[in-house]
């Protein structure tokens, strides 16, 4: 039986369940007595930071792979999601649905050989490949003299609906992403991915398929990294090449993540929604400083806690019990 | 680790929370308060800088009046901005702010395409005009918006000044190559170019876009070099100019002559390149020696003295043209006699209005066509002579002659 270090396998009581629940049917209501554009389009983008930084746990959070190429299946979603929609017609969800399948497609191979790869040199391999498709779908028309993907031309799409329908999208992603760590964490493949991280050699010995697992974990968070990608464009009208496979993205969801907690159930709802309050005000008031504040604020948050916030209060509590 | 440790670092997290808890501005009634969302920073905040402080010039001069004057009433200007750090998404979470959460009045426009897309979606679907002077990509126009205005000319018409000028030229040119930066704007320049060189009887011999993240230009040129092409088309921005001509001299290339699609009218550009920059051509689409006159700012010449007594540094055309798209707003108002608040009902009126408006202004006439593309206003080139920008084209309103050909690297002092 592997045994799962403390203050990893963080197991929720009753009363926490119960908790999620009520916040989640809070989340529901929200609308229903908050009229103001600009709070839902806040809150909606914090739960689009939460989903992301959970795509990003789950592969990455667990199995200490970092993966800086996300941004890749963002694009392709985004992308997916705006030629499906312009060009076929396509209804919006089936077309965001089809854009995680599209990038699933490309996880895949992607991933049988980089995820052989390990620490640097499997950052720098997903790094690259997010890169080299960007140049992909920028360059493609003129190379194949086509009319395609319109280059840095980019893709407009029609004005969506209301905030309420992109709060609820985005609410329903984050908490379905929210449901499968959980799942995800107390399963078999949880654990197999927890013994990837601290000991990959080890796992594969006493007979784990290290591979595969890190496959399956790679293509859930592409699939659904996509998916966001593919909401996203709708709700802003207009996608580039530059725009939506920008390193901005991944670097948004590693650092939501590690603030939060690499690993953790909460740490990507803490984190993201963390990073999101602080600079909300921030920018405000300081337009040319506020840049800098945010990174002393997240020097001094990693500094006092190296876990992340929610990874060292665990800490914290394993050891209180301890000593 | 200690209860003290703890302790900090918890009293830190909240402490940060804690601190910036969002304060509403007070209103007042009797003020009509714009927004926007400008980039201060990111790949944009330089250009965006000079949008700010050309409203920044525009609120000044109307306040130090008493305000707009309309029916009778005076209403100072209250500019409310944000930076959207470049990202668009951003962008249009800000507009969404100051339209629903700060209330503003009305929006003015901000700069760069892919800002302004994300940010003009969120004013239609609000129903606020917004009229650009920093945006001119083609595909803003293409949406059927019926909100959204831009004073300057398309993207790929900005650059027929400098194409024609380049016709009428003795010894005609015969042969362009064109490059230019793979992002929307200067993409589009790059497609002006060729159109228009087309038209003029020049053979495109080389055309070519590369990344906006390309660090060293020489290989890229010579290539084109190779080819020797008797004038070199650039898509640019002002950074992408500045390593053009940076690597035209490490290369040691001088075709005829050389255009940017934008940069050179950029005070950061002479002083960047220095003596470099001499004899190179750019398409703008307004310089303070044109015979324009209007209300607010009166001349083409006293914006110019008034921006340079502010700033200390003289306007480009993208300064002036954002403070044209305040003005042609303003002047709106005021021919509507519209007094705020500003109704969803008063600001269709004032859409309305800006679809049928034609006025004359230091910036020139402003007139928009169905799509909200301002067809009035003709563009112009300019050379860089002796470190500044005068204006070469058309022949009727140009300072000087255009210097032609452009002496090589080895002939010059």
């Amino acid at each position: 039986m592997i045994q799962t270090p403390p203050g990893r396998a963080f197991t929720l009581p009753r009363k926490a369940v119960l908790l999620a629940a009520a916040v989640f049917v809070t989340l529901i209501l929200v609308p229903a007595f908050c009229h103001q554009g600009y709070a839902l389009r806040l809150m909606g983008m914090i739960f689009m930071g939460i989903a992301l930084a959970s795509c990003w746990n789950i592969m990455s959070g667990y199995t200490g792979y970092i993966d800086f190429g996300p941004a890749a299946y963002f694009g392709i979603g985004a992308y997916a999601t705006a030629l499906l929609m312009v060009r076929g017609g396509v209804p919006f969800f089936l077309s965001i649905v089809l854009g995680g399948v599209v990038a699933v497609a490309f996880a895949v191979p992607v991933g049988l050989p980089t995820l052989r790869l390990r620490g640097a040199y499997f950052a720098i391999a997903t790094f690259a490949f997010a890169e080299a498709t960007r140049q992909a779908v920028l360059e493609w028309d003129r190379v194949l003299g086509v009319n395609f993907f319109q280059g840095s031309h980019g893709i407009t799409l029609p004005i969506g609906p209301t905030h309420q329908f992109f709060y609820y999208t985005f609410l329903v992603i984050m908490t379905v992403l929210f449901v499968i760590t959980y799942l995800v964490e107390r399963s078999r493949m949880g654990y197999a991915l927890k013994a990837i991280h601290e000991a990959e050699d080890a796992a594969e010995l006493i007979g784990v398929n290290t591979l595969k697992i890190k496959i399956y974990a790679y293509a859930i968070s592409a699939f659904f990294t996509a998916v966001i990608g593919g909401v996203d464009a709708y709700w802003l009208t207009y996608i580039t090449p530059n725009d939506v496979f920008s390193v901005h993205i991944t670097i948004k969801m590693v650092i939501m993540c590690l603030l939060g907690g690499m690993g953790t159930l909460l740490g990507p709802v803490v984190g993201a929604s963390f990073l999101t309050l602080i600079s909300e005000p921030l920018w405000a008031r300081f337009p040319y400083d506020y840049l800098i504040i945010i990174g002393v604020i997240i020097v001094l948050v990693i500094v006092a806690m190296p876990k992340g916030i929610v990874g060292t209060l665990l800490e914290w509590k394993v050891d209180s019990r301890g000593t | 680790m200690t209860r003290m440790k703890r302790v900090t670092a918890i009293l830190t997290i909240v402490g940060l929370l804690a601190g910036f808890v969002v304060v509403p501005a007070a209103r007042c009634a009797d003020k009509i308060q714009f927004g926007f969302s400008v980039p201060l920073t990111g790949i944009f905040g330089k250009a965006g800088k000079l949008v700010l402080d050309s409203y920044k010039l525009w609120a000044k001069k109307m306040n130090a009046e008493g305000g707009i004057l309309i029916k009778g009433k005076r209403y100072p200007v209250e500019l409310v901005y944000y930076d959207d750090k470049s990202d668009p998404g951003v962008s249009a979470k800000l507009v969404e702010k100051l339209i629903t959460d700060d209330k503003v009045d009305l929006l003015l426009g901000g700069y760069g395409s892919s800002l302004v897309f994300a940010a003009s979606a969120i004013a239609e679907k609000y129903k606020y005009p917004m009229i650009s002077g920093g945006a001119s990509s083609n595909k803003l126009f293409d949406r059927g918006f019926r909100y959204y205005f831009a004073t300057l000319g398309k993207a790929t018409e900005e650059v027929r000044g400098c194409v024609e000028m380049l016709k009428g030229l003795k010894p005609k040119p015969k042969t362009v190559a064109i490059v230019g930066s793979d992002i929307l704007f200067t993409s589009l320049a790059c497609e002006g170019f060729k159109k228009y060189s087309k038209e003029a009887g020049f053979k495109v011999i080389h055309f070519e876009l590369f990344p906006i993240q390309l660090q060293d230009y020489t290989s890229m040129l010579l290539k084109v070099k190779k080819e020797n092409p008797d004038v070199l088309l650039v898509g640019s921005h002002t950074l992408v100019a500045i390593k053009t001509v940076k690597a035209l001299k490490a290369i040691d290339f001088s075709p005829k002559a050389v255009a940017f699609s934008y940069g050179p009218t950029v005070p950061d550009f002479v002083k960047s390149v220095g003596k470099l920059g001499e004899y190179v051509f750019a398409a703008s689409e307004w310089t303070p020696v044109l015979p324009y006159k209007g209300p607010v700012f009166g001349t083409a010449a006293a914006f110019d003295k008034l921006y340079y007594k502010t700033f200390h540094r003289h306007p480009d055309y993208v300064e002036a043209a954002v403070a044209a798209a305040a003005v042609t707003q303003q002047l709106a108002l005021q021919q509507l006699g519209l007094q705020p608040p500003y109704t969803e009902a008063k600001r269709e009126a004032l859409m309305k209005k800006l679809h049928d408006i034609d006025i004359k202004t230091f910036y020139g006439e402003v007139r928009f066509g169905k799509d909200g593309a301002n067809v009035a206003h003709p563009p112009i080139a300019v050379q860089i002579q002796h470190g500044k920008v005068v204006t070469v084209y058309p022949k009727n309103v140009r300072q000087t002659a255009p210097i032609y050909p452009m002496p090589s690297w080895g002939h010059r002092k």
